[in-house]
């Protein structure tokens, strides 16, 4: 099939007013947001139930063209940037929430529902949806499952792929297919938890069956400031040791307290070397003893302050200073490089005093800002994109920092995937046959790589070219794998 | 070879007209496509980046030579630094109307930027694609809000907007309508007046009827007509007297701003305003040489003759002399608000501008912020309350209205849905995208419909005027009206007003 | 036995260094569906587990990867069955990293064992299958036994946080690490965790714990109906507590369990709460009040260790006659809503059939499980699966996305070869073709428990 037939069958799909092809048009879809990869989609479908997924699914199969599954474009790691030449498809018509489920607590969805909006339905009815990602207002419950999203309080929550019972995915074939189960359990293998976080080179998922959370009665927002981040990080390993879970527990180290007070007043002690933004929720009487608990550990490693939001305000000004954080990084520097490692409790600090070591090795800063209790880390690189060389010598700094966690024990990605942007470096993370395994299921799934293809696995044919000099944010974010 | 004329990106498929004023040098490359052109006997050529530069400074830097025909270059085009501050993260986007309509990226406020970045650097000429996308943006702001970055996005819309203007196809009659609208009759108490009687004349006569039926008015004016708000009495638009004093104790001096077409069409908002002004306390006065602020010439690329405004309101109003500058029209608020960054490059006014923007004051943040006076409303009132996207998400005013309204007791304050959402109605978007802005309307009144309130507060008059046009077009019982009116409605049967010979 | 698998015996005896391998007679207890293997690997090393592997490929041999034997009655029997690879002397604990809540530890180590070893340092694993003391690690993760506390700790496979795995082919992966938050490469682990042994086997888990409550507590209350139960514990579920187990059980459940219990009947809703004891007796008076409130008689208190034994006893399987080689344990699972219906096919069932019933459901997570023994001898179970079945999905809705997918837990042998003992004939052809897909990149020789799992795998 060539090129125009192409285009004309899949307009035939899904009807003229939802299928782009202009090349202005799909410049606005040659990246998501990771923008140092560029790839050109040959045109962009807007499908508007699982039936027009199954015909485009069968025409690019025929015509041999890379399919990409796009939710709102959100993703960190390059994993909604198009194959060049592929056919792009786009959620954002399939945004209904078909069902909720109060009896069972389960809401069918389709997967262009924004995160926010399913919470936003049925919080008055006593329920949310948990895994919440700091783009939670954007991005689409779809998107999550592709990328088995977190979020602050995915500590005490889970991740998305415990959140997701059942989903619906066409596979290459053009079937529509149901994996996972509205109960407990599917026969045979869990091709549920299996496809949830395979970034879109398995499948096209269509519809999502998720679990809603009662919501906790009361909200304890507390933060405590040190002089030392060290000391920071020694307070959230052993109030891990101790079981003492929070919902949520972030921290942010003395650049990110700067730059976030420079353009917001959240209420954080500008002299402090590191703050901890600990959450609680429940039951007040569980709330007691778990935040007396945690006073005390927070004291024995020379807290200097400690208070809990006394208001709804002072709550959403501390949060606010946590959720706007990187876009603050502007203040301070006119670029960074976001990192995504994640490594053992236990080793949160030092880890960091690694970080340090690293950053003055190539004379960049290394800001901190993270879900310190997943021990799940942002290391973010602050260079100055002007300064002839500094962009590649973050980028070098990048891939040490991401080494850091690897040798820590870590990984290279605990929320943002892998994408185009840490494919290389999972060379570093794996052996040659464990990527083989995950080479052959992937092919097994997809024997004609038709799904977004040049994702997660180092080495194929599918190139992304780099973005010039111009791309997006002198806030970039740039791949570790920039100059190898 | 050696062309004589304007190099300039054309909005028609990213072609390149040399137009007939600016010399301009071309590689040998493009010198022999252009050749072959003409001998196809076309007028547009296509240039791959970098083919041209202009001969009068071949020392200037790339920058320089590519601003010679980048629509979107210059001190004056969308702030480069600004663009930058987009991480392209997306968090924009359901916060768009547009986009939530369309759902195509190049409809979002990450699209739009990226659209514009590609043109200020080059990458890509201006085309009907371009233009599209970027005139279907309401200007609401709604993305600012949302931003994490702090992209300020207006101003970089608003700045395209000004730079698009100069490739913009438009005919000369187009261009003179323009004109006419922007420089002389919104800027003209007279004019407009005029206008305004002309109007009334024409919906309260047998004219309306005769000129429909007889099908003389143009068919695109005959679709746009029914928006048209009715004119009111000519009594209305009497200018305010140059002061009014504050009854009782006079706590603090302001200026007051009318705004062109309130004053000329909500006339009875500035009026309550003032009143409400002046019963807590305020010195109110009202400079006679002020005029039109500039917003919808801003907001449709016109940024010159909204400096020109700018400077002519600044001459009017000295904010050094007073305590605060007021207004009851959200749109013209915003613009005011903005005047020192529109000025921030004229060094005669910058530093005045700076000040002058610092002191304008929505006048329900003034009443907000004074120990304001209670009064009960005479009638019980179930009010919903809609957000002006100017006072919204531009002014970041959000609880100061509902502030006033507690003020005002015997109201009951009616949930509404997406009450932050834009109406529509957007400067002139109802007009230049008809089809948008009233789908826009459409969901606006059907979430007012939900909340079921009889009366509508909203501080804007083109927010007023779509959804009084939105109740009309549905039959639905609906009074419109600015929230200041009711607190005035309750002053006035409280007696607060009595012998105190306000306007 | 024939020259070449003597052979095979001498050269695992070697690879393994096993002092006392079983061949022959000996291996009588480790039949699976009447066949016997001819030998028991029992390697002590991951080394030695790919050596076996390995040979068996070469040598087409089927082998059956077996923990404390618990799952013996389920599944099909085996298409080939020459060796029982045993986790026995693969038991120990590798690591216990107390700080990061996580213990690896080797495929064989009891359930028992792991949570004493957990029990050391204030916290758990929160894994509960049925006997414990048998019931390996290995086999609980990757056979995906999750008991009643699934509804507090997730289900079994959330455990998993790094695999290390022998492939029939001679290869080792390990996949993920030892973080709570990983999206690095495909989830693995997953896939694995489940597969009754038809990928791959597992010589090192490494698992995520939590910290054990410092009190627990246990109520519960009769109710005259299954549905008033049931809608009690849906009731239950939508308030903000957070109970370790909500079971819903029928008076045939109540009577296996015995008098030790006590749990008030016909249908008895019993939940447990773990947390410090301020919060803990809120959740217990806030659950108490909503039994009464429902309707709920008779309320029985367990508290701490009372509370414990009773979450280990209901976590166990009914004895006596429902242990027998004739009796059958089925599970059906669905939406919360659509216990009671489960219930009445279980009565249904066990009426038609002439059986004895069972019933306890995790109510909490949507899964209902009955057991049924044979009132006499000779009673043939299909008609009571049939009707189980039937009327089990009767309440599915595919076009509103209501599934609803049966399993026969265990079973007489002969039945397990007439029916879809995985509930498989309720799922997509689509999806057990990309599971055979995905069996034959593991294990293309089909080496590992050839045609035991679903769709005989």
């Amino acid at each position: 099939m060539d090129q125009a037939t192409l285009i004309a069958k899949l307009t035939g799909a899904v009807g003229a007013d939802y299928i782009h092809t202009d090349p202005v048009a799909l410049r606005a879809y040659n990246c998501d947001a990771l923008t140092i990869y560029k790839g050109q989609p040959s045109a962009v479908v807007l499908p508007a139930d699982t039936e027009q997924v199954q015909q485009v699914v069968r025409l690019c199969r025929e015509a041999g063209v890379p399919l990409i599954p796009r939710g709102a474009g959100t993703c960190l790691s390059g994993g909604a940037t198009p194959a060049p030449g592929g056919v792009l498809a786009v959620f954002v018509r399939m945004n209904q929430i078909l069902e909720i489920d109060y009896e069972n607590h389960l809401a069918r969805v389709q997967p262009g529902v924004v995160n926010l909006h399913l919470s936003r339905e049925t919080l008055p009815r006593g329920f949310h949806y948990a895994p919440d990602p700091s783009s939670q207002m954007a991005c689409t419950i779809g998107g999550n499952a592709a990328e088995n999203s977190g979020g602050a309080h995915c500590l005490k929550y889970g991740m998305t792929t415990n959140h997701i019972q059942g989903m619906t995915v066409v596979l290459a074939s053009g079937d529509a297919v149901r994996l996972g189960s509205d109960g407990d359990e599917a026969p045979g293998l869990d091709l549920r938890g299996f496809f949830i976080g395979s970034e879109g080179t398995f499948a096209v998922t269509t519809e999502l069956t998720v679990r809603l959370t009662p919501n906790p009665e009361g909200v304890r927002t507390m933060l405590a400031c040190f002089k030392e981040v060290g000391d920071a990080c020694r307070t959230v390993s052993e109030v891990i040791a101790a079981g003492a879970v929070p919902a949520a527990m972030e921290l942010m180290d003395r650049y990110t307290i700067e730059a976030v007070e420079k353009v917001m007043q959240a209420g954080y002690p500008k002299d402090a070397g590191a703050v901890l933004l600990i959450e609680l929720d429940g039951l007040p009487s569980s709330m007691r003893p778990l935040e007396a608990l945690i006073h005390g550990i927070c004291m024995r490693n020379a807290c200097a302050s400690f208070r809990a939001a006394q208001s709804e305000a002072e709550r959403d000004s501390l949060w606010m200073g946590r959720k706007r954080a990187f876009g603050a990084f502007g203040a301070i520097a006119p670029a960074y490089y976001c990192l995504d490692g994640t490594v053992p409790r236990s080793k949160l600090a030092v880890v960091l005093e690694e970080f340090d070591r690293i950053a003055a090795r190539y004379g960049l800063r290394i800001t901190n800002v993270f879900h310190a209790g997943d021990g799940s880390l942002h290391p973010n690189v602050l260079f100055d994109d002007r300064v002839p060389g500094e962009t590649a010598r973050a980028v070098e700094c990048g891939a040490e920092v991401l080494r850091a966690c690897i040798r820590a024990g870590g990984v290279l990605s605990g929320e943002h995937g892998i994408g185009i942007e840490k494919k290389r470096e999972m060379r570093d993370q794996f052996d040659a046959a464990t990527l083989g395994i995950m080479e052959r299921v992937r092919d097994a799934v997809d024997p004609e790589g038709i799904f977004n293809p040049g994702k997660i696995l180092p080495g194929g044919d599918v190139e992304f070219p780099l973005a010039g000099a111009s791309q997006p944010g002198g806030v970039a974010r740039m791949a570790a794998a920039f100059s190898k | 070879m050696l062309c004589r004329g304007e190099a300039c990106l054309a909005p028609r498929d990213g072609f390149l007209i040399i137009g007939e004023y600016t010399d301009v040098i071309l590689s040998e490359e493009s010198e022999r496509r252009i050749s072959v052109l003409k001998n196809l006997n076309t007028e547009t050529l296509r240039f791959a980046q970098g083919d041209i530069r202009m001969e009068r400074d071949v020392t200037a830097t790339a920058e320089t030579q590519r601003s010679a025909f980048n629509p979107l270059l210059g001190p004056l085009g969308p702030d480069r630094e600004m663009i930058q501050r987009c991480i392209h993260c997306g968090l924009c986007t359901t916060s768009c109307p547009t986009f939530v309509l369309l759902g195509n990226e190049m409809d979002s406020p990450r699209g739009r930027i990226y659209l514009m970045r590609m043109v200020v650097d080059g990458e890509m000429a201006v085309n009907d694609t371009v233009l599209k996308h970027l005139d279907r943006c309401l200007d609401c702001r709604a993305c600012e809000t949302a931003c994490p970055s702090g992209v300020r996005y207006g101003s970089l819309i608003e700045a395209a907007r000004e730079g698009l203007e100069k490739v913009r196809g438009r005919g000369a009659g187009a261009r003179l309508l323009r004109r006419l609208l922007f420089r002389w009759l919104l800027p003209s108490r007279a004019l407009l007046g005029l206008a305004a009687a002309g109007t009334r004349l024409y919906q309260r006569t047998f004219l309306r009827p005769l000129l429909l039926k007889l099908g003389l008015i143009p068919p695109k004016l005959a679709r746009l007509e029914p928006m048209m708000p009715e004119v009111p009495p000519l009594a209305s638009m009497l200018p305010l007297p140059s002061e009014v004093p504050a009854s009782g104790e006079e706590r603090c001096r302001v200026a007051f701003f009318g705004g062109c077409l309130q004053s000329a069409l909500f006339g009875d908002v500035n009026r309550a305003a003032v009143r409400a002004l002046a019963a807590n306390g305020a010195r109110v006065v009202i400079p006679s040489s002020q005029t039109c602020c500039g917003a919808l010439q801003a907001h449709a690329g016109d940024r010159e003759t909204a400096r020109l405004l700018a400077r002519r309101n600044m001459e009017a109003i000295d904010p050094s002399q007073f305590d605060a500058i007021v207004l009851a029209v959200s749109g013209c608020g915003a613009m005011l608000h903005e005047y020192g960054e529109l000025l921030a490059g004229d060094p005669a006014f910058a530093a005045r501008a700076r000040a002058f923007s610092s002191k304008v004051m929505d006048v329900t943040v003034f009443l907000s912020k004074v120990k304001l006076r209670r009064a009960p409303h005479p009638e019980p009132q179930r009010v919903a309350y809609h957000h002006p996207c100017h006072l919204y998400h531009a002014m970041k005013v959000r609880q100061e209205p509902l502030k006033v309204l507690e003020a005002v007791g015997n109201v009951e304050a009616v949930p509404l849905r997406e009450s932050d959402w834009c109406c529509g109605s957007a400067g002139s978007y109802n007009l230049t995208q008809t089809e948008l802005s009233m789908r826009l309307l459409d969901r606006k009144m059907g979430h007012i419909r939900a909340a079921g309130a009889p009366v509508v507060c909203t501080g804007n008059p083109g927010c007023q005027i779509q959804i009084a046009y939105g109740a009309r077009e549905r039959g639905m019982e609906l009074r419109v009206v600015h929230p200041v009116v009711l607190l005035d409605e309750a002053y006035r049967a409280a007696g607060f007003y009595d012998g105190a010979g306000l306007p | 036995m024939p020259a070449s698998l003597d052979a095979f015996a001498r050269a695992v005896e070697s690879d393994t260094g096993d002092p006392r391998l079983l061949s022959g007679e000996g291996t009588g207890m480790y039949v699976l569906g009447g066949r016997v293997p001819f030998l028991i690997a029992r390697p002590a090393s991951h080394e030695a587990v790919l050596s076996v592997l390995a040979r068996a490929s070469e040598e087409g041999l089927g082998v059956v990867p077996w923990g404390g034997g618990t799952g013996r009655r389920a599944g099909y029997p085996p298409e080939r069955y020459d060796v029982a690879l045993s986790t026995e002397r693969l038991a120990a604990a590798v690591d216990f990293l107390r700080d990061d809540l996580t213990a690896v530890v080797q495929p064989g180590m009891t359930i028992e064992s792991l949570n004493r070893l957990t029990r050391s340092e204030g916290q758990t694993a929160g894994l509960d299958p049925a006997n414990p003391g048998r019931a390996t690690v290995g086999g609980a993760i990757f056979a995906g036994r999750s008991g009643p506390m699934r509804v507090r700790w997730g289900r079994a496979r959330d455990r998993v946080m790094r695999l290390k795995v022998a492939l029939p082919d001679g290869s080792s992966h390990t996949y993920g690490a030892l973080v709570v938050k990983n999206v690095t490469g495909y989830d693995m682990n997953r896939l694995l965790a489940g597969s009754w042994g038809t990928l791959a086997v597992a010589t090192e888990l490494a698992l995520r714990l939590y910290k054990a409550p410092e009190r627990t507590g246990a109520r519960a209350a009769a109710f005259p109906e299954a549905e008033a139960a049931f809608a009690a514990a849906r009731r239950l579920m939508a308030l903000p507590l957070h109970p370790l187990w909500v079971e819903v059980l029928d008076a045939g459940r109540l009577a296996a369990l015995g008098e030790r219990y006590s749990l008030p009947g016909p249908w008895c809703l019993a939940a447990a709460f773990g947390d410090f004891e301020e919060g803990l007796a809120e959740q217990l008076r806030r659950f108490e009040d909503l039994l009464s409130r429902e309707g709920g008689r008779d309320l029985a208190r367990f508290d701490d260790e009372a509370a414990a034994r009773l979450g280990a006893a209901l976590a166990d399987q009914p004895g006596g006659d429902f242990a027998r080689e004739e009796a059958l344990a089925v599970r059906a699972s669905g939406r919360a809503d659509q216990l009671p219906r489960f219930a009445r096919a279980a009565e249904e069932a066990a009426r038609k059939g002439g059986f004895r019933l069972a019933v306890a459901a995790h109510a909490g997570s949507g899964v209902l499980r009955a057991w049924l023994a044979p009132e006499e001898k000779g009673v043939e179970p299909r008609a009571a699966w049939d009707a189980f079945a039937a009327l089990c999905r009767a309440g599915a809705d595919p076009a509103r996305g209501r599934a609803v997918h049966l399993r026969l837990d265990s079973g007489p042998a002969a039945l397990r070869d007439q029916i879809s003992v995985w509930g498989e004939d309720g799922l997509d052809p689509a999806a057990l073709g990309l599971m055979r897909r995905l069996k034959r990149e593991y294990d293309p020789t089909r080496t590992l428990s050839p045609g035991r799992f679903v769709g005989r795998l």
